[in-house]
């Protein structure tokens, strides 16, 4: 380690060699999940370079690896997001979707209500920062930019 | 020099000036506000230039490019909450003037500051940008394959205090760039059966989702803004105040030229141009006690140095096609949409585009700090918007100005997977920076490598008969090697002692 090199917790110790081992899988497996059947050489086929790429983040990893098995203990559980931004997280989530079924306004009328609600904001204000946000995005995409968005295939499917 | 007055011209035009003003206003929001920043502001506006022409997308984006950096220091001096990571510097002294009832002074040496900062560089990109261009146009793929390297090799040593992490995640970077059809052999690429993939991943999702999706949902758990002590005398700068800060002649140039050299490293950032600019005034002072206690020379420092990286960073970007950090990787990808490449030829192809982004850049810095020493009031009153709003609203909009690039709704999935990841690793400190480069510069050193090894038969030694590329080869060991050493060194000596 050098001198100004920061000492790395066991977590993410243990997060680098997790990410080496998904390298290291990738490179061996790279000759299946990449096409060789062209005429190529291998100095000019699609292969060199990820392989070179892959086998770096391994070596990279080899380090941290050593130590997440020299020194395990510390390891905690992983601090996952908290709730209010996981909740935001999710909605956002499932907000594409919404677009596919329901189209963009509706969408972002309700992906911005229910996103600020649960982040906490009361229902009322989140209410009409949604409905004032969904018209100037769909006055910008639809009006302005011309955008063209997925015919909505709930609301086709309750029209018949 | 017909160029020049073409492209002036074209700058002074009414689309392009309304532009200019909208970007720059743009930009001073998203910098006044803290946990947003430039980065944010560009992509949520990605979108809305794509029927732009080029010219007027470019000023738009240069304008929240430059003037994010004018805004962050309002909340760094009045809070003491940097509004981009680099106004911490300016925060130093910033805060303590304030504590003072000094607030005018320190954000009049800020913005005098960042004004002269990015006029020098300007200027400096004007002189030195077609220099290089010249050098690069005898580049060949070695050449331009040792650039790309040492561009990505910077990155690592600029993050060496955490060298394992910058070293995956560039690799994890390159790596992603590989996903989808080979150009050259049409070969898929880790699609692992899935259609979609074939397309590849597409660079503004993941940069987006990365430093969009991700800032936000870090905006909203850390909820970092802090509005409780905004104190402002006055709606606008006072002249006096303003003509003091100009006072300080030797610090100005020196933080600009300081702020440019730095923005032509790649991965080193504005946080190094900061403090390094500061460091360097306070050893140069009189008064080197004085810093940090309220010295506007401080500010002046900081902000024209962090002010300058912008017009630094273009000149790798416009003369060799390389980004120098993740700003100008966006511009990159804005520069490609509209189907300019950049690289020594594009100041042959394109001078009148290449003038008009220089005049614009000169604008931008003047509109900014118009806009703020005139409208200083509203704009720090911005940071009283509840994090919480914005945080929704930035992620609504970044879902959909992506689903509008490519008008796909799996671009959106791979901002919100990129998103979470980018969440974690700002969370963690890891650079995400490196994860970008490793993504833009990923290509370019793939095409120049099969390129350098097709010229050789598969033998990559011809390369040491060319000399720019044995100077890039020696530059990238030195990196390598050196800091190891010196580290070693400075362990003995510490050892002995």
């Amino acid at each position: 380690m050098s001198a100004d090199e920061q000492p790395q917790s066991p977590g993410e110790n243990l997060a680098l060699a997790l990410i080496g081992l998904v390298a290291l899988i990738l490179l061996v497996a790279s000759p299946w999940l990449v096409d060789r059947s062209g005429p190529d050489p291998y100095y000019k086929g699609p292969l060199i370079y990820p392989q070179l790429v892959l086998a770096i983040i391994v070596v990279a990893a080899l380090r941290p690896a050593i130590q997440a098995i020299r020194h395990p203990t510390g390891i905690r559980g992983i601090d996952l997001m908290p709730r209010r931004s996981l909740g935001v997280f999710a909605l956002m989530c499932a907000f594409p979707v919404m677009i596919a079924a329901i189209g963009l306004a509706p969408a972002c009328l309700l992906a911005m209500a229910l996103g600020l609600i649960t982040a906490r904001q009361s229902w009322q204000r989140s209410l009409i920062i949604a409905i004032a946000g969904a018209a100037v995005l769909w006055l910008l995409f639809k009006g302005l930019l011309d955008i063209w968005f997925p015919q909505p295939w709930l609301l086709d499917m309750v029209r018949g | 020099m017909d160029f020049l007055t073409a492209g002036f011209t074209a700058a002074f035009a009414p689309g392009n000036l309304l532009a200019l003003i909208a970007g720059s206003a743009l930009g001073i929001i998203v910098g006044v506000l803290p946990g947003l920043g430039p980065m944010v502001g560009m992509v949520v506006l990605l979108p809305f230039t794509f029927g732009l022409e080029p010219s007027v997308a470019l000023s738009l984006l240069l304008g929240v490019f430059c003037g994010g950096y004018f805004g962050g220091a309002v909340p760094a001096i009045l809070l003491r909450t940097p509004g981009v990571p680099s106004s911490i510097v300016t925060s130093f002294d910033g805060y303590p003037l304030t504590e003072r009832g000094e607030a005018q002074t320190a954000l009049s040496s800020a913005l005098v500051g960042s004004l002269a900062g990015g006029l020098i560089s300007v200027v400096l990109l004007m002189a030195l940008a077609p220099l290089l261009a010249g050098i690069a146009r005898s580049f060949g793929p070695p050449e331009y394959l040792f650039a790309a390297i040492l561009g990505l090799v910077l990155v690592i040593v600029a993050n060496r205090g955490r060298l394992a992490q910058t070293t995956i995640l560039t690799g994890i970077g390159m790596w992603l760039a590989t996903v989808g059809i080979d150009g050259p052999t049409l070969a898929p690429r880790f699609t692992f059966g899935f259609w979609d993939l074939q397309n590849g991943l597409d660079l503004v999702a993941l940069i987006l989702g990365l430093f969009g999706i991700g800032q936000a949902l870090l905006l909203l758990e850390q909820g970092l803004l802090k509005t409780d002590n905004l104190k402002l005398a006055g709606n606008r700068l006072g002249l006096d105040h303003i003509r003091r800060a100009f006072g300080y002649p030797r610090t100005l140039l020196r933080s600009g030229v300081i702020g440019t050299f730095i923005g032509l490293l790649p991965g080193t950032g504005t946080m190094l141009a900061s403090y390094l600019s500061y460091d360097v005034t306070r050893r140069r002072s009189r008064n080197p006690e004085s810093f940090g206690q309220g010295n506007p020379e401080g500010c002046i420092a900081a902000e024209a140095a962090n002010n300058a990286v912008p017009a630094g960073a273009m000149i790798p970007l416009l003369t060799l096609g390389i980004p120098g950090e993740a700003l100008s990787a966006l511009l990159l990808g804005v520069f490609t949409l509209n189907g300019i490449y950049p690289g020594p030829l594009l100041l042959v192809k394109e001078p009148q585009l290449i003038s008009t982004l220089y005049w614009s850049m000169l604008l931008i810095n003047l509109i900014s700090f118009a806009m703020l020493a005139v409208l200083l009031r509203p704009f720090a009153m911005v940071v009283r918007i509840p994090p919480a709003i914005l945080s929704v609203c930035v992620i609504v909009v970044s879902l959909i100005g992506i689903y509008a690039v490519n008008n796909r709704l799996f671009d959106c999935g791979v901002a919100l997977v990129a998103g979470a990841f980018g969440y974690f690793l700002l969370r963690a400190g890891w650079p995400v920076v490196a994860l970008v480069m490793g993504i833009v510069i990923g290509p370019i050193i793939e095409n120049r490598l099969r390129q350098s090894l097709s010229m050789g038969d598969g033998d990559l030694s011809h390369i040491l008969t060319r000399p720019v590329s044995l100077v890039l080869l020696a530059v990238i060991v030195l990196l390598v090697v050196l800091p190891p050493l010196s580290d070693a060194a400075r362990r003995k000596k510490r050892a002995g002692r």
